[in-house]
């Protein structure tokens, strides 16, 4: 059976394996030129240390990372590809062999439907992992420095480019193609289905799952006091309510301070509309019960949240090899 | 090649026995309250009209598809996902699936790795001696090299019993001739027992001994055809009413001109009225005789043909 | 060693034309006693017909004494046909019939055919029975 699947794989894996190869050699080579600016740009900091000019250029890294599209194209590109292996190698498992009626000759062989299922779902899972975790060790180097720049590997659009998540959504694409091609008995429809499947449980995750892995955390602060945090958190949301408890809106306009326009403060306030103002006594006074908040995920959950979204899609992967293995055994052939 | 190889066999071992066998889609019925029997080391003949409902049986016995009532033994037991029955059972779909791109060499080395015996030999040799390419991707073979490929792999499997469906339809004469050559020097070497099904007869006619006639997705007949033949007779008189010889025989088919009946009976008794002429039904006669007949036996078992008077 | 050729549109059955033909090879001199007949596996191949009918076609001749069939060897030819097999004499029966009707037709009365007949067997020779 592993030679059989390896036979009609062949073709897959080694234009699989071709993509890869060239999605790392693209890596590769922006990292290391990334790697070296950066380096560059961090021994021109410390060697300029106090000398105004290069400080802008010191806090943002020379604009490398933030102004340039770079980074947000390797990110597309890392969220799209799992997928890739579940629409080209897992939608047709099943469906192609019916297509072709071939299973009619694979299931009269020797070897019983579940063992047929099991190798070959097995094998693809496996090159599905491998395909994911390449990719993701890769990226995972690429975006060290950007990182550690700013601290944002817990965001969405990072968090799941980076160590153990791409392989869990790889190996769920995976199951969902072979599932969708198993229900649906029809190749280009189940590709469909893959495709649309895999971008709807991964935004229906992202967005209404993954923030309550763990409770939030809420720091509140009164002001003029700030909240500062610090490392690779997560922030869910944040901002200021007055003493009647009311979320002061951050989108009048005018001038601001403390995140919030500075009409919404007290009169007294009113001169910390020019930037270079100072919090006056009298301003102190006025700003009781005025608190700003802050709710997020603490640095200290990142790996906790990726092996619980790693554990979601490969829990999902089961239930759908599961029954996939229930349709192929209790259909008629 | 000394021996006229043909083993030793019980002749009262069924190798297939269904009871009750139904099998519904949706809304048809594909096939009604199926008894069939099959003994041991027989070339059975399937025979029905398009839509008969003979893939459906062939797919049942062979355990990818599942009755929706009944009951089925094949070989040891129930139709079922085990190695060891799917080992003893060959089945050829009519589409003859074979893996468009691999060649037959590869074929033959996925039939090794999946199947615990395998003869490989036979395989290349049956091709060799038909001069089939052993190297040519599947898909480019023509429709007779195909159905010899998918049969060799079928029969290289060593089964118990080799169901095919429709093989020789798409066969050319001399094609249809090598493919059933192949199929009953198996028989012979191996002592297998063979379903295969034919909305004709006569392509089969020389070469099966047993026969299975479904039409409207019931059996209509089952047994040996030497047997059956002797159970069934032609009687030929002035036109009547056959309600007299209905007491005594069946009558599978009645047909009438303005002054002559035909009948074709079932039934060992022996016709005492003088007024018939009595005479051996041939096999195709009686298949025709039984494939005319309406669906529902409860509307006629006798179907009336040419002009009324 | 004889091909069997199986005529689909006989009215003879397949296992019959078989015998029939054994029979024939053996009154014809070419099958002589001690020789195989073909074994059931290349009649099979051959013709295409059922294993069975081969093997019952072969029972029926050693049944008839004309083969033997020796287990792991195969099937022998043991003696010839003992006078005309039968169906021979239906057959001439059927074509003296025949005959008669047309010297009938012709003006013959039955003793005038009567002694024709013996005249024709007078002056043929004695030949040996084919």
């Amino acid at each position: 059976m592993t030679w059989l699947t390896w036979r009609q794989y062949r073709t897959q894996f080694g234009v699989g394996t071709a993509i890869l190869a060239a999605l790392c050699l693209l890596l590769l080579l922006t990292g290391l030129q990334l790697f070296s600016h950066y380096h560059t740009i961090i021994t021109e900091c410390a060697s300029n240390a106090g000398n105004g000019p290069s400080d802008q250029n010191c806090s943002t890294g020379g604009g490398l990372f933030s102004g340039g599209p770079t980074v947000g194209y390797v990110s597309l590109v890392v969220l799209a590809v799992p997928v890739l292996a579940g629409l080209f190698l897992g939608a047709p498992m099943v469906a192609a062999e019916l297509e072709a009626g071939t299973t009619r000759f694979a299931w009269m062989q020797g070897i019983t439907r579940m063992r047929w299922l099991a190798v070959k779902a097995g094998w693809l899972l496996l090159a599905a992992a491998a395909w994911g975790g390449v990719l993701a060790a890769l990226t995972t180097w690429w975006a060290g420095p950007t990182n550690a720049e700013h601290g944002s590997e817990f965001y969405p659009g990072r968090f799941d480019v980076l160590y153990l998540v791409p392989v869990a959504y790889a190996v769920f694409a995976m199951a969902l193609g072979i599932c969708a091609g198993a229900l649906i008995r029809r190749t280009v429809p189940a590709m469909a289905v893959t495709l649309g499947g895999f971008i709807g449980v991964r935004v229906a995750v992202t967005l209404w799952l993954r923030p309550h892995y763990v409770s939030a955390v809420t720091i509140v602060r009164n002001l003029p006091a700030q909240i500062q945090l610090t490392g690779s958190f997560w922030q869910i949301s944040t901002g200021t309510r007055n003493p009647a408890g009311q979320l002061i809106s951050g989108g009048d306009g005018g001038p601001g301070a403390f995140g919030v326009p500075v009409s919404s403060l007290p009169r007294a306030c009113a001169g910390l509309a020019d930037p270079s103002g100072d919090v006056t006594p009298s301003c102190r006074a006025a700003l009781t019960g005025f608190r700003s908040f802050v709710t997020y995920q603490p640095a200290s959950r990142f790996w906790t949240f990726q092996g619980i979204e790693t554990g979601v899609f490969v829990v999902l992967a089961a239930i759908l090899l599961t029954v996939t293995a229930v349709v192929l055994i209790r259909r008629d052939a | 090649m000394t021996a006229p190889a043909v083993p030793e066999r019980h002749p009262t071992a069924a190798v297939i026995q269904t009871r009750g066998l139904v099998k519904q889609f949706r809304r048809v019925t594909a096939l009604s309250d199926c008894d069939v029997t099959v003994p041991e080391g027989r070339i059975c003949a399937l025979i029905g009209p398009n839509g008969a409902g003979k893939t459906t049986l062939l797919r049942l016995l062979s355990g990818l598809a599942r009755p929706t009532a009944g009951e089925m033994r094949v070989l040891d037991g129930p139709p079922r996902q085990d190695p060891v029955f799917l080992s003893e059972v060959g089945y050829l779909a009519q589409e003859i699936p074979l893996y468009r791109r691999f060649t037959a060499e590869e074929h033959i080395s996925i039939g090794a790795h999946l199947n615990r015996r395998w003869d490989p030999t036979s395989v290349r040799d049956r091709l060799t001696s038909l001069h089939i390419p052993l190297d040519r991707a599947a898909g480019s073979l023509s429709g007779g090299q195909r159905a010899q490929l998918a049969l060799s792999l079928t029969l290289a499997k060593k089964p118990r019993l080799v169901l095919l469906d429709e093989p020789v339809a798409a066969l050319d004469p001399l094609a249809r001739r090598h493919f059933l050559a192949t199929m009953a020097d198996a028989v012979a070497a191996d002592g297998i027992t063979v379903v295969l099904s034919s909305h004709l007869l006569a392509d089969l006619e020389r070469v099966v001994d047993y026969l299975i006639l479904l039409s409207a997705s019931q059996v209509q007949l089952c047994g040996d055809i030497d047997t059956l033949l002797a159970e069934h007779r032609v009687l030929v008189g002035p036109r009547k009413d056959p309600a007299a010889i209905a007491k005594t025989h069946t009558i599978v088919q009645a047909v009438h001109t303005a002054r002559q009946t035909t009948l074709l009976v079932r039934g060992n008794a022996p016709v005492i009225d003088p007024a018939w002429e009595s005479s051996e039904a041939g096999l195709e006669e009686m298949v025709l005789a039984y494939m005319g007949q309406d669906a529902s036996p409860e509307i006629s078992h006798l179907t009336t043909v040419g002009d009324e008077q | 060693m004889i091909n069997f050729r199986i005529d689909g549109r006989s009215a003879a059955p397949p296992y019959l034309q078989i015998v029939q033909q054994v029979r024939q090879a053996l009154r014809m001199g070419v099958l002589d006693v001690g020789d195989q007949l073909p074994t059931v596996r290349e009649v099979v191949a051959a013709t295409a017909v059922n294993p069975n009918t081969v093997l019952k076609a072969y029972r029926d001749l050693e049944r008839e004494g004309l083969v033997h069939a020796r287990a792991g060897h195969g099937t022998f030819v043991l003696s010839r046909p003992p006078g005309p097999p039968p169906g021979t004499h239906s057959r001439l029966g059927r074509s003296l019939a025949r005959w008669v009707r047309e010297a009938r037709a012709a003006g013959l009365d039955d003793e005038s055919i009567e002694s024709l007949l013996r005249l024709t067997l007078q002056a043929a020779p004695e030949e040996e029975i084919a």
